[in-house]
């Protein structure tokens, strides 16, 4: 994995807003971005699991998002960052877990707003739609930013989520 | 194609433009509102839509809000629902090609009104491809079955 050259800006442990460790998986069209993205994270001292540590293992985008889901299930991570091809489909299976309130993103303004507004706790996006800058910009945004609780819309979405799903979040 | 919309108040000026481009097109399009930009709970319009598709009565769903999470949260909590936010093109057309994706979310703090319309064109002319990616459609169909109700 090669140096981040882009002169990313380290996080500082103040500005972490999120609760860690973070759990991170991809399928093998998000392998390469996940390396970037856990370099990253370590660099800065951000606790992380490392869902697929081994390149090459023959897995759908959907066990990648459910093994994610279980570890924020189980407790043992409180947020994740998801990498697939576009980011969509890895996403979308974790939301199909109880819990799991994310955001695919294109940029790191989308996922201000979400975190500020929706407390999502996860992010995921596309190693062929996003270059590394922009990605590791989004997952800067994703663990500094803080929600804030005047916001009730992340009460609605996780009431929406009990008409649907069977288990209690109990990630919370 | 039958094609349900919705959207909160944020969403609700590029919902109205992308129904009027679907109906220039000479779609059937279905308006889950709002109708008015008014305030609106932001849950209402994604389960509607999400319902609709999900149970056939629409052959797809486009959903507007703020940054297109809110929308892909709940309407992807919705067993039978792929709900994909997108911001370009490539994303628009892979995400039918690959996930059958039967709703595409948008963010109007984020995508502009053409960007988004010519989204919404391609995910409707792409075909799902098939092959592994049912594979992966059944273990989207598995989680549905554990967790949903």
């Amino acid at each position: 994995m090669g140096v981040i050259s882009v002169g990313q800006i380290e996080i500082r442990p103040e500005e972490v807003k999120i609760e860690t460790p973070i759990v991170i998986a991809s399928d093998n069209a998000g392998y390469e971005l996940k390396g970037h993205v856990i370099q990253y994270l370590e660099t800065s001292g951000v606790k992380v699991i490392d869902c697929n540590p081994e390149e090459g293992v023959a897995r759908h985008y959907p066990e990648w998002a459910h093994k994610a889901a279980q570890e924020m299930m189980n407790g043992n991570a409180k947020s994740c960052i998801l990498i697939c091809g576009t980011g969509i489909g890895i996403g979308i299976g974790a939301m199909k877990c109880p819990g799991v309130y994310g955001v695919r993103a294109d940029d790191s303004v989308q996922v201000r707003i979400a975190r500020e507004k929706l407390n999502v706790n996860m992010l995921s996006f596309g190693q062929r739609v996003s270059g590394f800058g922009p990605a590791l910009d989004m997952v800067r945004a994703f663990v500094c930013t803080a929600y804030d609780p005047r916001y009730k819309e992340a009460d609605v979405i996780r009431e929406a989520e009990k008409r649907y799903l069977k288990k209690e979040d109990v990630t919370e | 194609m039958k094609i349900a919309v919705g959207a909160d108040k944020y969403g609700f000026a590029l919902k109205e433009s992308l129904k009027k481009m679907l109906e220039q097109e000479g779609h059937e399009v279905i308006d889950c509102g709002t109708l008015t930009p008014a305030e609106t709970e932001i849950d209402k319009a994604p389960e509607a839509v999400a319902e609709m598709v999900a149970a056939g009565k629409a052959d797809g769903g486009i959903l507007v809000d703020e940054t297109g999470a809110a929308s892909s949260i709940i309407a992807n909590k919705v067993p039978g629902i792929r709900a994909a936010q997108v911001g370009d093109l490539y994303s628009a057309r892979l995400t039918k090609a690959h996930n059958l994706a039967n709703i595409l979310c948008f963010g109007s703090a984020v995508t502009g009104p053409q960007t988004a319309e010519d989204c919404v064109k391609v995910w409707i002319e792409t075909e799902f491809m098939y092959g592994n990616h049912s594979i992966r459609l059944d273990l989207l169909k598995e989680l549905e079955e554990r967790y949903g109700k």
